[in-house]
């Protein structure tokens, strides 16, 4: 049976600015779920505190209807690749994906062409490479559930293509994926979700995009 | 462990630098008095060291999150390394050579 992860009331505030108030999104294993949204309207801080390094004020998160609380980071059920840089600068790629518990064989079928890179540490790699494998780190993690924040960036066009497909391959997790291409998020997404005004709306048509001012045409 | 011990990659030539020095005056003063000081120095100079991580390394927490460790848990388990490495260093200093 797929695992189902859904989250709701995640209130969060920066000062006077409130940022997430009406927010419903629900992930089921097996499905890639797509989140867009403008520059700065909470879409890294909402994966942030359902992944549980963001505090909120409230927030509802479960999984198969499970109310996850307290440090649940733990339990390792989601796997968050952030916007930023992930493995830390002294940690050598083959060192982080043991620490991951990643079978590297199976990203090296993949992208043979990371086998090279193995003993290298993530400064010595090109901001590309990095990113992919970063992403591919996540991917392959042992959570059932992975938020993937902007996964494309930084990667050359044939690897985009060839990480879509990997991302729509997979069907043991959920996985969320945010990311300013919005093109490439809808292609791989089989449901999409607007973050708008603090509140995910989830979009039924492209045509919704340009109504609530997300895109100015379709 | 191998996570901690990757996360104290982050304090291990300071860490390590400071221990040697508390197990050099031990020998160097033919006397153990000084392990009481450099415990207090350890214990200084460790919190130290984790607010500058804290503060100026942050975005390597996502990693370790990740691996299911939270800031505090992280810090905890390796304050408590870098304190076992010190007090059996010391121990063995005392043996050896008074």
């Amino acid at each position: 049976m797929s695992s189902v992860l859904e989250f709701d009331s995640v209130e969060l505030s920066f000062g006077e600015r409130r940022i997430l108030s009406g927010i419903y999104m629900r992930c089921q294993q097996g499905e890639v779920v797509g989140l867009l949204g403008r520059n700065g309207c909470g879409k890294s801080s909402l994966m942030r505190a359902v992944f549980g390094v963001l505090e909120p004020g409230h927030q509802s998160v479960r999984i198969d209807g499970v109310s996850l609380q307290g440090d649940y980071l733990a339990s390792r059920q989601i796997a968050y690749l952030p916007q930023g840089n992930l493995i830390p600068s002294y940690v050598e790629l083959h060192k982080a994906f043991s620490l991951f518990k990643v079978d590297v064989e199976l990203i090296y079928s993949v992208f043979p062409e990371a086998r090279e890179f193995s003993r290298y540490k993530p400064g010595q790699l090109s901001g590309g490479w990095q990113r992919m494998l970063e992403t591919l780190l996540i991917l392959h993690s042992p959570a059932t559930f992975c938020f993937l924040d902007e996964p494309f960036t930084g990667l050359m066009p044939i690897h985009i293509e060839t990480m879509k497909q990997h991302i729509a391959n997979i069907k043991t997790k959920g996985i969320i994926i945010s990311d300013h291409m919005h093109r490439h998020v809808t292609e791989v997404a089989n449901r999409i979700y607007l973050l708008t005004n603090g509140r995910t709306i989830e979009i039924q048509r492209r045509e919704q995009l340009v109504q609530y001012g997300y895109l100015n045409e379709v | 462990m191998h996570v901690v011990l990757t996360f104290y990659r982050n304090f291990r030539f300071v860490a390590s630098a400071i221990t040697l020095f508390g197990c050099y005056l031990v020998v160097a003063s033919e006397s153990w008095l000084f392990v009481m000081p450099m415990f207090w120095t350890k214990i200084f100079t460790n919190v130290i060291l984790g607010l500058l991580v804290n503060y100026f390394s942050a975005d390597q927490f996502c990693f370790y999150a990740n691996l299911g460790y939270n800031r505090i848990r992280l810090f905890a388990l390796t304050f408590i390394l870098d304190m076992v490495i010190w007090g059996v260093l010391s121990w063995l200093t005392i043996k050896i050579f008074l």
